[in-house]
């Protein structure tokens, strides 16, 4: 091969990649601020907010920076607590978010816990996981999720894979360690209102 | 070739997943529910018919040597926009497709029409020949994964279709089910088409 032949190469490749740069950073700019705002709906909009704690009007984040961070230097799982209000701005209890501090199938499955104030749970919301889909992900519909509701934080939760007794939930035919991962999410916000959070 | 032809080989006739077997992985991995099947597909309509448009507008300018470098920059810009966009706009589906949004870069589908169709003929037949690979493409997987969903989940679409008393066959669902569904998905096509044939 020529040399000029390799420059000639090079400067092809060089401009189309220049291009597809340009490109690039153009749609990222345009897109930024729409993707902020729908991972923000999707992690703590309104949805999540009535999910965690029916009613909720407002769901926002408790900024005592104290606390937050005495609890995340010893709950490593712990990410953020946010009050749920309701339209007339008496608050309905807590939405504690956390990861699961026990991994599901793929990774950890990150939740919203609502809580509260007589530390009762009111609702959930998975905000993020990995699981299989249509498997796994079940821990995500109704018919799981509303056996945890209406339980007292005070004792902790266990998964059973056939006739659950007072303190355990079922787990999902052929999900058990996704159960059992989102359960471990559950023990752990109610571990944080527990310990940080009860009156 | 005209160009009705064009557009109907990639339908059934050449089908990318039944007759091809090309783009196997996300074939084989996302067709767990039908919503993820028609999501994945106009991805890859639009990802395959946007490279197609372009390899065939550059085909003269591109130097032989350096062509598949090319076309992978080609398709991997393609790839990131629609991840972005369906990032800001479908973030559920977004969510669901996950990974292998980006990885249609790697989906031989696309390179392999880069290749064989757009980096040979003109716009409009490169046009008509990616619309038609990507409908056969997300015809097929969107049956594989109805059927899958309907025999693993007793839904479709999220309906319930299936009385709650049928107990679902989980291992539909689970990678082995993939395998096995999508072969007897190929097998069926097959006899189809040699009756056709005799």
């Amino acid at each position: 091969m020529k040399n000029n032949m390799i420059v000639k190469l090079g400067a092809v490749l060089c401009i189309v990649s220049a291009i597809a740069a340009g490109i690039l950073a153009y749609t990222n700019d345009a897109t930024k601020e729409k993707i902020a705002i729908a991972e923000e709906m999707a992690s703590s909009g309104p949805e999540v907010a009535q999910a965690v704690i029916p009613n909720s009007a407002t769901f926002e984040l408790l900024d005592d920076t104290a606390l937050i961070d005495k609890i995340k230097s010893e709950n490593p799982d712990f990410i953020e607590i946010r009050i749920n209000k309701d339209a007339s701005g008496n608050q309905l209890g807590y939405g504690i978010r956390t990861f699961s501090p026990t991994p599901g199938y793929a990774g950890k499955v990150e939740i919203f816990l609502g809580v509260s104030l007589e530390g009762k749970i009111l609702g959930m919301k998975i905000v993020s996981m990995k699981e299989t889909a249509g498997l796994g992900t079940k821990i995500g519909e109704p018919k799981f999720q509303t056996q945890f509701l209406n339980r007292d934080t005070a004792s902790e939760i266990k998964v059973s894979k056939s006739n659950p007794k007072e303190n355990e939930i079922l787990a999902l035919t052929g999900a058990t360690r996704s159960s059992k991962s989102f359960t471990s999410a559950v023990n752990n916000a109610m571990t944080i209102y527990n310990e940080y959070l009860k009156k | 070739m005209n160009k009705l032809q064009v557009f109907r080989n990639g339908l059934i006739k050449e089908n990318p997943i039944f007759v091809q077997l090309v783009g196997m992985c996300s074939a084989l991995a996302i067709t767990t529910a039908a919503v993820n099947g028609i999501g994945m597909g106009i991805a890859v309509i639009a990802v395959l018919t946007g490279s197609n448009i372009v390899i065939s507008l550059l085909r003269k300018v591109i130097p032989d040597e350096v062509r598949i470098p090319v076309f992978v920059i080609i398709i991997a810009t393609f790839v990131t926009i629609i991840d972005l966009l369906m990032h800001a706009y479908t973030f559920a589906l977004y969510q669901a497709l996950g990974v292998f949004i980006p990885l249609i870069v790697v989906n031989c589908i696309i390179l392999a029409r880069a290749e064989a169709f757009a980096f040979k003929n003109g716009v409009v037949d490169s046009i008509l020949d990616g619309l038609g690979m990507g409908i056969g493409y997300t015809f097929a997987i969107t049956v594989l994964s109805a059927i899958r969903e309907i025999i693993g989940n007793g839904t479709i679409f999220g309906f319930q279709v299936l009385p709650e008393a049928y107990e679902p066959m989980m291992i539909i669902i689970q990678p082995p089910g993939a395998f096995i569904a999508l072969g007897l998905l190929i097998g069926l096509v097959n006899y189809l088409t040699s009756r056709k044939k005799a």
